[in-house]
């Protein structure tokens, strides 16, 4: 016979066996969607590097096919009016030309900073290369090498060229570089991007709390890109020079 | 006291209205009933209880009911609803049902009901990982569970003559169980809605 203890007991234990059943299937229900949400706001964030590269495209394209042809027309207008004007009125004119092909200048450079001609190509050489040149100041020097016979897919190539661009900035930025090397080399069906460079004490401290944390902007989107394109990133000091290595896959090659 | 009679009324006109809802629907969709029979299923021992219980004064006999056909009917038609024919599940849910009320067998019940616990989470589950229309009514067999479970409770009491009909606790359970189930009476009503609206 069973005593009231064991009633007890038993009305316990039969409370609790369904209520765990609804338990464990609640926190699994939750984890399943929990995990489905967070799959689609990752692939909605990686697809927005797709728009802003399209996008970034489409502004570069706007605005040096309208430009020009406005371009074209004032530097005729000028030419035509240049005509009918006395001398002093003339050398006030090719003043002004001056300053319009200055405009002119500046503008093909931001559109070329926009997005480079080499970009929409799809050359991996020659993007890197232009990268460099555009980078280079006076008080910075980079140089670039290559090694490399095979690249990648080209779909990668907008990937790594603004990622390559965010670490040399930051190298210049926070490392207060004089001097950097970018080399490319494809090795054992694995293709390199190297980028080493001499850094201060302070700035080798800042790049190590930010290689464990990833915090900042930029850094993040470095992460996404290399994430995207299946690559990885390694960055290695010693002797205060600092190599960042972005290996990309063999299975990605195309000749 | 006032409080429980006012949500025994509230509740009643909810299931009601839920009722002449599902009938609308069952005539003007065609696959309604077989995309929400468990649902219906819920809905229609909620509803045969609430009228049996205005009607008849054998409360012993009309407490098991609920006990003896929700927990089947959720397991039956979740079960079989790609299997079989409705007519089928209704056939077999009916004459199980009327089986287990005949027999008022504690541990049939506990079993039966812990089947349907482990059915609505396999559902609710299988639902998460569905496309996103059916992810949007996945939370429903969850309800369903949880009002189940409080349902329930009250037949744990009953094991070896407690009396839980003036027990203390189930007074005070009741309190928890009255938002709550007039929470999965509008949660339904709103997975109707929205179904009509896709």
């Amino acid at each position: 016979m069973l005593n009231s203890e064991d009633t007890l007991l038993i009305s316990i234990l039969t409370i609790m066996v369904p209520a765990i059943i609804i338990l464990i299937g609640t926190i699994i229900y939750s984890r399943v969607v929990v995990k489905r949400y967070a799959k689609v706001v990752e692939r909605l964030y990686l697809s927005s590097f797709k728009g802003m590269d399209t996008e970034r495209k489409r502004i570069a394209s706007e605005l040096h096919n309208q430009l020009a042809m406005h371009f074209i027309n004032i530097k005729r207008d000028l030419d035509a009016m240049q005509k009918e004007l006395n001398i002093n009125q003339q050398s006030k004119l090719a003043k002004l030309e001056l300053d319009l092909n200055l405009l002119e200048s500046d503008i093909h450079t931001t559109v070329e900073n926009l997005y480079p001609k080499e970009l929409v190509l799809l050359d991996w050489e020659k993007s890197l290369k232009n990268l460099t040149e555009q980078l280079t100041t006076p008080e910075v020097s980079i140089t670039f090498e290559s090694f490399a016979s095979k690249y990648p897919s080209p779909n990668k190539l907008p990937h790594v060229f603004w990622v390559v661009q965010e670490i040399i900035t930051n190298a210049i930025k926070h490392a207060k570089i004089k001097r950097l090397q970018l080399s490319i080399l494809d090795e054992d069906s694995v293709f390199h991007i190297s980028v080493f460079y001499r850094a201060t004490e302070n700035a080798i401290t800042w790049i190590n709390a930010k290689q464990s944390t990833h915090k900042g902007m930029g850094l993040q989107m470095v992460k996404d890109r290399l994430m995207i394109i299946d690559a990885k990133e390694k960055i290695e000091i010693k002797d205060q020079v600092v190599s960042h290595i972005i290996q990309i896959p063999n299975d990605h090659f195309a000749n | 006291m006032v409080l429980i009679d006012l949500y025994r009324e509230i509740e009643f006109f909810l299931i009601l209205f839920l009722i002449f809802q599902t009938g609308w629907k069952l005539l003007t969709e065609p696959n309604f009933g077989n995309q929400n029979l468990a649902v219906i299923t819920y809905i229609s021992v909620w509803f045969t209880n609430k009228i049996l219980y205005f009607t008849f004064d054998n409360r012993e006999m009309l407490y098991y009911f609920f006990h003896a056909f929700a927990p089947l009917g959720l397991i039956l038609s979740l079960w079989l609803k790609d299997k079989i024919k409705i007519v089928w599940i209704v056939l077999i849910w009916v004459l199980g049902s009327l089986l287990l009320w005949y027999l008022s067998n504690y541990f049939a019940y506990f079993i039966v009901y812990c089947i349907a616990f482990s059915v609505l989470m396999r559902e609710a589950i299988k639902s998460a990982k569905s496309r996103s229309k059916v992810l949007q009514h996945s939370y429903l067999p969850i309800v369903i569970a949880i009002d189940l479970f409080f349902a329930f409770s009250a037949v744990v009491l009953n094991l070896k003559g407690l009396n839980w009909a003036n027990s203390q606790f189930i007074g005070y359970l009741k309190y928890l169980i009255m938002p709550f189930s007039l929470l999965t009476l509008i949660i339904i009503y709103v997975k109707f809605r929205r179904y009509t609206a896709d």
